[in-house]
């Protein structure tokens, strides 16, 4: 079973995101702010990470640079998420950073599984 | 269906076999709903098929009676005719042939449901605290809120939230304050609105709720 690893700080979103993930199959572990993100991938080991980039006291893009960056973290995928603000220069941000993927919140069950499923495959 | 008054009743008939569900009321005019079980049991050599409890009242030993009698649940009484089905089709989905996507869509339909309610609660809890931060000169806090109702407020079923929410940060982030507070008003409004609509729901997780707050009145002694 592919395990999933959702950080953010919206705990409806959180609550929507791990009920329509797990009732797809999925693994699903989640954390509501950043601090813990680097350590819970080595002791995790999700296939996925969907990180909210407007989480507060954390920039999400270096988070997500630092996961990328890192020798036991890097082989995680990435989906960056957030709401509609500064869309234009996150998703040119989230390209350059090499993620494999990008969510427009506010989402519904089936884009999101559509889009996790085409980036982990089916389970 | 077959429908009988008594527990003796009860066993005399469950001994001939040929239900697919027996549903047996816990206070029966003669003995109780788990003894008339435990005596069927003793008669039956092929597999009991499934077996539910009903009664009025629920406590600790009732519930555990019910596991360790291996029924498959207990439905609390009195029930609207829907909510029993649904309760029985959680307990019992193997006699309704074929309806596991019917469960999974109804189980989805009713946590969605619950979670939009407390979605809904929770931020007309937080309104008066946006507009005191408003009014504060706090925007920075408004907008992180704006931006949380812009990515949320669609997966909850509320388009007009998730329109307000992006609104609400382009007119902060313009400083057209007249206007931003007109729309937090709106906001606050249509969350009020939304609540109304809600109470005249019912839940339908009768056990776990009646159970709860059994558990809490107790802990408050």
């Amino acid at each position: 079973m592919k395990k999933i690893l959702i950080v953010d700080d919206d705990k409806f979103i959180l609550s929507f995101m791990k009920f329509s993930l797990d009732s797809a199959g999925y693994d699903v572990i989640s954390l509501s702010d950043g601090t813990q993100v680097i350590q819970t991938i080595r002791q995790e080991k999700p296939d996925l990470l969907i990180l909210d980039v407007l989480i507060p006291g954390i920039d999400g893009f270096k988070l997500a640079e630092r996961v990328k960056a890192d020798a036991d973290t890097t082989y995680v995928k990435i989906i960056i998420s957030s709401a509609i603000y500064k869309k234009d220069i996150y998703i040119a941000a989230a390209k350059k950073l090499g993620v494999d993927g990008y969510m427009i919140k506010p989402i519904n069950k089936t884009q999101l599984i559509e889009l996790v499923h085409s980036i982990l495959g089916n389970t | 269906m077959t429908h009988l008054l008594t527990g003796q009743d009860g066993i005399d008939r469950g001994k001939k076999g040929g239900f697919c569900l027996m549903l047996f009321d816990v206070f029966l005019p003669d003995m109780n709903g788990f003894d008339v079980f435990a005596a069927m049991k003793n008669f039956q050599d092929a597999e009991s098929p499934p077996v539910v409890f009903l009664s009025g009242t629920v406590d600790e030993e009732t519930m555990q009676r019910t596991r360790d009698s291996g029924a498959s649940g207990f439905i609390l009484k009195p029930f609207a005719p829907e909510s029993f089905l649904l309760r029985l089709r959680e307990l019992v989905p193997q006699i309704f042939p074929g309806s596991s996507k019917d469960i999974e869509s109804d189980r989805e339909k009713k946590f969605l449901g619950e979670l939009r309610g407390e979605y809904i609660t929770e931020w007309l809890e937080m309104m008066p605290e946006m507009e005191s931060a408003f009014e504060g000169g706090r925007y920075e806090y408004v907008s992180q809120m704006a931006h949380n109702l812009a990515g949320s407020g669609g997966t909850m079923e509320l388009p007009f939230i998730t329109k307000a929410g992006r609104k609400l940060s382009e007119l902060i982030h313009q400083r057209q304050l007249e206007k931003a507070a007109s729309l937090i008003r709106s906001i606050h409004s249509f969350f009020i609105s939304e609540a109304n609509k809600k109470s005249s729901e019912t839940t339908i997780n009768f056990v776990q709720d009646k159970l709860k707050d059994k558990n809490e009145k107790n802990s408050d002694r």
